[in-house]
């Protein structure tokens, strides 16, 4: 953990994991990107749009019997809808992803760099082999981030643009492949996990609504 | 950070005016619908617009009253759901309608109704796998039930996605009831779900709503579970346990059965015909039953034996009259050139028969062969009684089939 101040407001900014890049101060809402010791400004976010999301920075989880904490977001946008991608990060320091959208989570544990003429061959053949399965290309669109909260690793801010495609091996297998527009494309390998097999702990409540696990 | 960690907050809800009518417009599954149908004048509008664009002005194309009204709550499966969306899809006049069902610690789940027949639906993720009309998904085979094409015909409430009245899609439907699975394509798009069957009175208490306002139940539906089926398991396992103990039983008293020929004689009398007493013969078993056969080569005429089993010891007489007929024609024939009879509970003793015979004018003599059996097997008995057994099984299978015939009659598939 490191914990330094916000260079803009001087406001505490904590830096959770070591594979933070990107900080947006919880009290004026910038963007601190951190090079080592030193911090950089990156503008400011306004507001975050607020929504139903039953996750929340801060809440801890299990996964694959491993516990995470959730440290960051960031919400993309696109024509039909917006989700959220929330950064999390292992009790060994290794980050991973789970998104919500559609109310359905998955988690993606692995992420790699992948070159330009794999992504070329998945648009050609609708599909990508990943760890000896067949994954076949079940979605497509253009997206783009409305907003980001906490850390995350890497310099996403609003208005960052991505072309996105979700594969499925058929089984609960989910791939998402990344291709943003001044950035590598990257492949998120990963699986569709229910809220409630996550035990998370600090989801948010609402009034009216009964958390999972409580009687 | 972690603000709010532990407080609860409250529900976050938009609110907006319906950019076509003024209406305010409230969404309660914020960040997640895409979609709101305007409860005045049935305009759509895209929620993820910051301007919230019309996407078709006052959809309509019938007015159809949801039964589980948009913000009612119930519990299903343990879980608190609200009514936030609903539609009506189908082809007129084939039509079911769709609840849009929201937890936000659950996500989505669907009611499906259809001619008062409910089903609880959920999205899946893991692909069934296609067999010659039938799909296969965790060790169930699903079968084909319809194939038809589904239009948008009634929306009220959000949605996550941009939904449009008149949009179609083709649905195809496989059962294994009380399951449905369901493909449904809608453009490049493939969306698969799994229905399971729901009483209507499970929907009834639910959300508690008023019976009288709910659909009839009409005919069998897709998945429902056939009530008769069950029961036709429960009494076959039944009648087989049953028919084995009898089988048990049959095998055991048969290897009892002596089945012994006590008397054998043939016979051949001139006219006139006398009163006779065969040779005295034992029957060695007590109170068993005894068979009396008769053999003759009667051709269109016939014999009668007045004949009684007289005990040696007592004089007591048990008649056992018998007779043998046959008559043929061209392309008929009655009665048979064999014929038997049988006597239960016969004492043990020593016995003769006193026969009187008679026989119609035709020849001068008649002969025949007489033969008395004790102690026989009755092989008859035990499949009557088995034949019996089944009568109940029989009846639900049927009835089971009936079901199930109803319930096909209703299947539907679009031509290729």
């Amino acid at each position: 953990m490191f914990k330094t101040i916000c260079p803009s407001c001087g406001g505490e900014l904590v830096f959770r994991s070591k594979t933070t890049v990107l900080c947006v101060c919880t009290f004026c809402r910038s963007n601190v990107v951190r090079h080592d010791l030193d911090l950089e400004l990156l503008g400011k976010q306004s507001e975050l749009m607020p929504d139903m999301s039953p996750l929340q920075l801060g809440a801890i989880g299990k996964y694959k019997n491993k516990s995470f904490s959730i440290v960051g977001r960031q919400i993309m946008k696109w024509d039909d809808g917006r989700w959220n991608e929330w950064y999390i990060v292992f009790n060994d320091g290794n980050g991973a992803w789970l998104s919500e959208a559609q109310g359905e989570f998955a988690v993606f544990e692995s992420s790699e760099e992948i070159n330009i003429d794999l992504l070329s061959n998945v648009e050609k053949v609708n599909g990508l082999e990943i760890q000896g399965k067949v994954y076949g290309v079940v979605d497509q669109k253009n997206a783009i981030c409305i907003g980001s909260e906490g850390e995350l690793p890497f310099q996403v801010v609003k208005g960052y643009k991505t072309k996105n495609y979700d594969l499925s091996d058929g089984e609960e297998g989910f791939a998402t492949l990344d291709y943003p527009e001044d950035d590598k494309p990257r492949l998120y390998v990963g699986k569709f996990v229910l809220l409630r097999d996550l035990q998370i702990i600090g989801l948010r409540a609402f009034e009216g609504w009964k958390t999972i696990g409580q009687k | 950070m972690a603000k709010n960690k532990n407080s609860v907050t409250k529900p976050v809800v938009k609110s907006f005016n319906c950019p076509h009518c003024g209406a305010v417009l409230t969404i309660k599954a914020v960040g997640l619908s895409v979609s709101v149908s305007c409860k005045s004048c049935h305009s759509l509008i895209d929620v993820n617009d910051p301007n919230y664009k019309i996407l078709q002005v006052s959809a309509e194309k019938r007015k159809v009253v949801p039964v589980i009204p948009i913000g009612q709550r119930g519990v299903l499966g343990g879980n608190v759901y609200e009514c936030i969306g609903f539609m009506e899809r189908g082809e007129l006049p084939y039509t079911w309608r769709e609840y849009l069902l929201f937890n936000p610690y659950v996500g989505f789940t669907w009611l499906f109704e259809y001619d008062g027949h409910w089903s609880l639906v959920k999205r899946i993720r893991k692909l069934p796998q296609g067999r010659r009309n039938a799909q296969y998904y965790r060790g169930q085979t699903y079968k084909l039930f319809s194939h038809t094409a589904a239009q948008v015909l009634y929306v009220e409430g959000e949605f996550y996605w941009r939904v449009k009245v008149g949009e179609t899609s083709t649905i195809e439907d496989y059962i294994s009831p009380p399951f449905i699975l369901s493909k449904e394509k809608a453009n490049s798009e493939v969306i698969w779900t799994l229905g399971r069957y729901m009483e209507p009175e499970r929907i009834t208490k639910a959300f508690n709503l008023n019976p009288l306002t709910m659909p009839y139940e009409i005919g069998v539906g897709a998945n429902q579970p056939s009530p008769t089926k069950q029961i036709f398991k429960t009494r076959f396992k039944i009648s087989l346990i049953f028919a084995f103990i009898c089988f048990i039983v049959f095998i055991y008293t048969n290897s009892r059965n002596k089945d012994s020929r006590v008397f054998s004689q043939i016979y051949n009398h001139s006219k006139p015909l006398e009163e006779f007493n065969t040779p005295s013969f034992e029957i060695a078993e007590d109170n068993r039953n005894l068979l009396i056969k008769v053999h003759s080569i009667v051709h269109n005429s016939w014999i009668y034996l007045d004949a009684l089993l007289v005990n040696d010891e007592s004089g007591k007489g048990i008649p056992l009259p018998i007779e043998v007929s046959y008559y043929v024609g061209s392309d008929w024939s009655e009665g048979s050139q064999n014929s038997s009879r049988m006597e239960f509970n016969v004492p043990k003793g020593t016995y003769h028969l006193n026969i009187k015979p008679f026989a119609d004018g035709g020849k001068s003599e008649i002969t025949y062969t007489l033969e008395l059996i004790n102690d026989v097997s009755l092989n008859g008995t035990f499949f009557f009684v088995l034949v019996l057994l089944f009568v109940a099984p029989a009846f639900s299978l049927f009835q089971s089939v009936y079901f199930e015939s109803k319930r096909w009659g209703n299947s539907v598939e679009i031509p290729d």
